[in-house]
């Protein structure tokens, strides 16, 4: 290699290393249909509650009785029977779920998981809910939210949905905290349509402080043959409160 | 030879600079390329729960802890009204932007940091932490009574694009905290309650658990704390001492009240196996130690159920027997 080639080569792999390199790490990779990353759950709370900005069952404004009327306010941070520093939080595993090509009478199924940790929080519940059901976005067509096989399915009963002449769009839980109505594996709902105004529903609850609970959501489309061909999408909310 | 010495310096000299310049990308791109690839979600917040009593118009301000611990993106935080969902203490986040009561207390709260404003997105890098200072000033004309909001912190990592032309979803996260504000001028809000259910099994069986069903209504404007206990007084054996759990009852609604443990929310239950006789339980609690006391009584008979059907099952399996025998002989 004689002196030009060598820095023009210097030159060429310092662009690229120069290269911006966004989208091409993650997004080619993960939208892959064929597999799928886990990943572990960084939820710990190890470590967290160091932080010297709040402190949990703490109280402001009140030194002693009557410095409501001087302070002109009393804050209590925290509930003061929980003295855990463990925060609350909410993870959400593999957030995009590609079904890849969507074949008529085949059903499709995927799976995300959450975890809560409700450590000085006492009890929680997490709702889901969709912007729309899956979606067209050029013609607007659907895929419709799924009625389950004896077609009584909604977003508050769920029903078994395993044939594969029973088309939609929906979900099954199963783990901790999850609603009784998901029997076994075989039962479905549909996400509460926003656009529909409907309820975001209870995916996970509990009343108990709790560490790492964690539950599987399955979703499942089927399209029938007279679906129109396209690339149907929608986004699902996950809302984590705890109680009051 | 010296021109090939000279050469061999020029490139060692080109091989630092190129090392000195490329090392750090090369190693930063090592270093953030799991974050990169993590497609996950995880926020904490903290406190879960802040109680404010304040007068009309004067001002407080609250710092919340943020953490992503999930994948590099921009962040957000709203304030909503929430309403109570059921009796367990849940919440129902009004969270829809053009819900007409959200705006009537946009003038309550005033953003501090990071951003400026309530929706603006600021970013957080995977573990960064970041403090929110939140202002909370109801106007001097706030009616004195209790406000309720969900302070809603959500992170966009992703849209629908990262689905790369497939059909499938995306998903969204958000992680709430409760604000219970109590607007009052004096500070000494009159608090109202009712034992909306206190109850327990009338007739038990002895081998069984005896558990206590504990429902208190609020029927003022302001939120409370039960404080108090429920006592069981057994006709045989030691009386036992049940904590109330001090847990928040709004205004207008009724809660389920668990007992505690040791921290640990659990269910009012008389944890021995009972034995045969009267169980008089009396519940006893104040709102916010102080006022009156609210008192009510249950009363439970546990007969030995099991034992007699076992003890006469036996008997009957040895006459039986026996009488088979003597027809034998």
């Amino acid at each position: 290699m004689d002196d030009k080639s060598y820095v023009l080569y210097l030159i060429l792999t310092a662009f690229l290393i120069f290269k911006p390199a966004n989208g091409v790490l993650a997004q080619g990779v993960i939208e892959s249909p064929n597999y799928r990353i886990q990943f572990p759950n960084l939820n710990s709370g190890a470590g967290i509650p160091t932080s010297t900005n709040y402190a949990l069952d703490s109280t402001l404004g009140q030194t002693g009785p009557g410095q409501f009327s001087s302070a002109g306010y009393i804050v209590k941070s925290g509930f003061q029977y929980i003295h855990s520093i463990i925060p609350f939080s909410f993870t959400i595993e593999k957030i995009a779920v590609p079904f890849g090509s969507l074949i008529p009478q085949t059903p499709k199924t995927d799976t995300s998981t959450l975890t809560v940790s409700s450590g000085g929080a006492n009890g929680y519940q997490v709702t889901a809910k969709e912007n729309n059901p899956l979606k067209n976005q050029a013609s607007a067509d659907t895929i419709p939210d799924t009625l389950c096989d004896a077609g009584t399915c909604s977003q508050t009963a769920a029903g078994v949905w395993s044939q594969n002449t029973t088309y939609g769009f929906g979900y099954n839980m199963s783990g901790n905290d999850i609603p009784a109505a998901f029997v076994d594996a075989t039962y479905f709902k549909q996400f509460a349509d926003v656009n529909s105004a409907e309820s975001a529903q209870i995916v996970m609850s509990s009343a108990n402080v709790g560490r790492a609970r964690q539950s599987t959501i399955t979703y499942k489309v089927n399209v029938s043959n007279v679906q129109a061909a396209g690339i149907y999408q929608n986004i699902i909310t996950f809302t984590a409160t705890p109680t009051y | 030879m010296t021109k090939q010495i000279q050469n061999s310096k020029f490139k060692i000299i080109i091989l630092f600079v190129y090392l000195l310049i490329c090392l750090p990308i090369l190693l930063e791109s090592f270093v953030y390329l799991p974050s990169a690839y993590a497609q996950d979600i995880s926020l904490s917040i903290s406190p879960p729960i802040v109680e404010v009593m304040i007068m009309p118009g004067k001002q407080t301000q609250q710092t919340f802890s943020l953490i992503n611990e999930g994948m590099d993106g921009y962040a957000s935080v709203r304030i909503v009204p929430f309403t109570p969902e059921d009796e367990e203490g849940n919440v129902n986040v009004i969270d829809n932007p053009n819900f007409s009561d959200t705006a009537a207390y946009e003038n309550w709260f005033t953003l501090l940091s990071p951003s400026a404003k309530f929706g603006d997105k600021f970013y957080l890098r995977q573990g960064e932490k970041k403090d929110i200072k939140l202002s909370i000033k109801p106007p001097l004309e706030s009616k004195e009574k209790d406000y309720y909001f969900t302070l809603l912190y959500e992170m966009e990592p992703g849209d629908l694009a990262q689905l790369d032309g497939y059909s499938g979803n995306i998903s969204k996260a958000k992680i709430g905290a409760n604000l219970l504000i109590s607007v009052s001028k004096d500070g000494k809000p009159y608090k109202k309650a009712r034992i909306a259910e206190f109850s327990a099994p009338k007739l038990i069986d002895s081998l069984s658990k005896l558990s206590y069903t504990l429902r208190i209504e609020n029927m003022g404007q302001f939120f409370f704390k039960p404080t108090g206990r429920i006592t069981v007084n057994p006709l045989f054996g030691k009386k036992k001492v049940l904590e109330i759990a001090p847990v928040n009852i709004v205004s207008s609604t009724v809660r389920n009240v668990p007992c505690i443990l040791e921290e640990e929310l659990i269910k009012c239950a008389y944890d021995k196996r009972v034995l045969a006789g009267f169980y008089k339980a009396t519940v006893s609690f104040t709102t916010d130690e102080e006022g009156k006391e609210y008192l009510a009584q249950t009363t439970t008979i546990a007969l030995p159920f099991t034992i007699v059907f076992a003890i006469s099952s036996l008997f009957l399996a040895y006459f039986l027997i026996q009488k088979r025998y003597k027809k034998m002989i």
